[in-house]
């Protein structure tokens, strides 16, 4: 080793070899092209799933409608406060309502999503928790019927989107406090914006 | 072990119980404590963290002699992140709901020490065959400790067992064994009995 040349800091100076950078770069290589493969035979599907994922909730919330409420999106993205996305559903040419994404950052383990109906005089329909991180067995319960269905036909003129401990009118889930509160918020806020949106 | 001549059937045992990486190694601890929250999650990350093992223990071990020593960590990283990646996508495409459940968890295989392990004190050095049992064994290993702790971790703390209502409703639930929390008791208490077991039948 002492007779190695030695680098400015005191240690031997790093050896590359084309010899040991070949099998890597080879390595490196064959898995990009691997990946390539999967990706392209997967897309495909993944997007159907995804489609698929939107359409059976936007069928759920807002059943009968004859258009494509995702073609006719409006997206609002309002940073760090959450995202609001509007499907307009039509019968015909009539507007039934809108299937309301609404997503805030203030559950339990961050994002929360929910998506619902409402109908175009500003009645809640059904409501699906459509992506969160909450506890399994804990938060996770505002994702079930019996949270959920107090929302509907609910509306902003008729109801306090707060849980009771807030002075609202939700019932939170036991021990699920912060999770029941950013349900109830998001279903708040979108109400508000479609009211911006829509003006009615 | 390492004296003895290896075969199938002695690599096979090693992994599941002898060095059961969860309960006797204690190996890939972050993973087993957040994704055991109920049996389902546990067997969908123990499999597909199976599936990984095997298939990169197989192409390490074919790739053994081609690896430069010095390079061969990165070398390693590159061929389970390509798995797991590969892992990833197939199942978003084909099984969506247990990639909804697994989450973040299933790109972090990537870093689970059990698989980065294997193919260091393993894969590196043995024949395909053999590497493909190990990787086998090992992830079954993994599972089964992961099952037990989803098990009763989703009995008492949901009074479910594979989303099935076992407990009836009026049954008081252990939120606590759904937590964090819940899940280092148990995690404690399953290794305590690995170990007695493991000491009783040394004695024995």
């Amino acid at each position: 080793m002492s007779a190695e040349p030695i680098h400015a800091t005191g240690q031997p100076k790093p050896q590359v070899s084309p010899r040991i950078i070949a099998p890597i770069f080879i390595i490196a290589l064959f898995s990009g092209l691997a990946l390539a493969l999967v990706n392209s035979a997967t897309a495909e599907r993944i997007r159907l799933v995804k489609e698929k994922e939107l359409n059976d909730a936007l069928a759920l919330v807002m059943p009968g409608f004859d258009n494509q409420p995702a073609m006719e999106k409006i997206e609002k993205d309002q940073g760090k406060q959450g995202r609001l996305i509007f499907y307009p559903a039509k019968k015909g040419d009539q507007l039934m309502g809108y299937a309301v994404e609404s997503t805030v950052f203030t559950g339990y383990s961050g994002e929360v999503a929910v998506i619902y109906g409402v109908s175009a005089d500003g009645v809640v329909g059904r409501v699906k928790l459509l992506r969160h991180n909450e506890t399994p067995g804990l938060g996770s319960k505002a994702g079930l019927p019996g949270f959920l269905n107090q929302f509907e036909k609910s509306s902003l003129a008729s109801f306090r989107y707060q849980v009771k401990k807030d002075g609202g009118q939700v019932d939170a889930v036991t021990g699920a406090t912060i999770s029941s509160r950013a349900v109830a918020l998001a279903v708040e806020r979108g109400l508000q914006d479609l009211k911006l949106v829509v003006g009615n | 072990m390492s004296s003895a001549k290896k075969t199938a059937g002695s690599v096979f045992k090693n992994g599941l119980i002898v060095e059961n990486p969860t309960l006797r190694m204690l190996l890939g601890m972050c993973p087993t404590l957040a994704v055991s929250t109920s049996a389902v999650n546990a067997v969908g990350m123990g499999l597909s963290a199976t599936l990984v093992l095997i298939l990169s223990n197989v192409v390490i071990s074919l790739l053994r002699k081609m690896i430069p020593e010095k390079l061969r960590i990165p070398g390693y990283i590159v061929v389970i992140a390509t798995f797991v990646t590969m892992t990833d996508l197939a199942l978003h495409a084909f099984f969506p709901d247990i990639h909804k459940a697994l989450g973040i968890f299933i790109p972090l295989i990537v870093v689970n020490c059990i698989i980065l392990g294997r193919a260091e004190a393993f894969a590196g050095k043995n024949p395909v065959l053999l590497s493909a049992v190990d990787g086998l064994a090992m992830g079954l290993g993994f599972t089964s400790g992961l099952l037990i702790l989803g098990m009763v971790r989703e009995i008492l703390g949901n009074g479910t067992f594979f989303g099935l209502q076992v407990l009836s409703a009026s049954f008081p639930q252990v939120i606590v064994m759904i937590l964090p929390a819940g899940a280092f008791i148990t995690l404690g208490l399953t290794i305590a009995a690995a170990n007695w077991i493991e000491s009783r039948r040394k004695n024995a």
